[in-house]
């Protein structure tokens, strides 16, 4: 799932949006390089995408 | 959910709700966003535009949050118990106002409670000067009473139950 995806799902959920971020499936090196304008819905779904989805660390 | 980044040495708290007989009540992450959503029901004494809301003339903004729930396990011989944090419903906001039958919130109001399934979403604003920080929720009302005693001001007395999960805070 894109992360844009995603946050559309978030932003719409009607439901627990901690309990809908923590289940999709998205790439978390997608997650680390999107943006959202601030105080947006689109900007609460992506930084609980962030919370749960946190960068991968590369050697 | 993100908490607010605000300090509100002393702040004055107002209730207002979202206008119209039928409202589409915001989606969980637009309860957390000022601009343009949660400013939109909050009045300008309170900092917001007031586009799509409005006020609630009540005695006085009620206790809000989560209720306790909790699991107690026993095992023979021990000393403690485990208490566990378990399912709780968010806590109901049970107000009284002066009844005014022509207030228009507070018809509002008597028509979610006869009705028992609209979903509109309220806003707790706590205002400092020019800051204010805003809990919104979800919730229907039932239960609402007109109490005409004589021996005071009528008043009527109504119950908010919040929506589980569907609550955000947000500030200017």
């Amino acid at each position: 799932m894109t992360v844009d995806d995603a946050i559309k799902v978030i932003v719409a959920s009607y439901g627990d949006i901690e309990f809908v971020a923590r289940t999709l499936p998205v790439d978390a090196d997608e997650v680390a390089e999107a943006t959202a304008e601030p105080d947006t819905a689109e900007a609460v779904a992506l930084a609980l995408l962030k919370k749960y989805n946190p960068p991968t660390i590369k050697e | 959910m993100a908490a607010p980044n605000k300090i509100l040495p002393g702040f004055s708290a107002s209730m207002w709700m979202q206008s119209g007989a039928t409202p589409t009540a915001f989606t969980t992450a637009n309860l957390a966003v000022w601009t343009a959503q949660v400013a939109t029901i909050v009045g300008t004494s309170a900092n917001g535009t007031g586009a799509a809301g409005v006020p609630l003339a009540i005695e006085a903004v009620p206790a809000f949050g989560q209720d306790d729930a909790s699991a107690s396990f026993s095992i023979a011989g021990s000393r403690q118990s485990d208490k566990i944090p378990v399912q709780s419903a968010p806590t109901s906001l049970t107000i009284t106002a002066a009844w005014n039958p022509s207030d228009a919130g507070l018809l509002l109001i008597r028509g979610d409670a006869i009705s028992g399934v609209i979903d509109r979403t309220f806003v707790i604003a706590a205002v400092d000067g020019v800051s204010t920080i805003a809990y919104a929720f979800n919730g229907r009302v039932s239960q609402f009473q007109i109490d005409p005693a004589p021996g005071a001001e009528a008043k009527c007395t109504f119950t908010v139950h919040p929506r589980g999960n569907q609550y955000g805070w947000s500030n200017t």
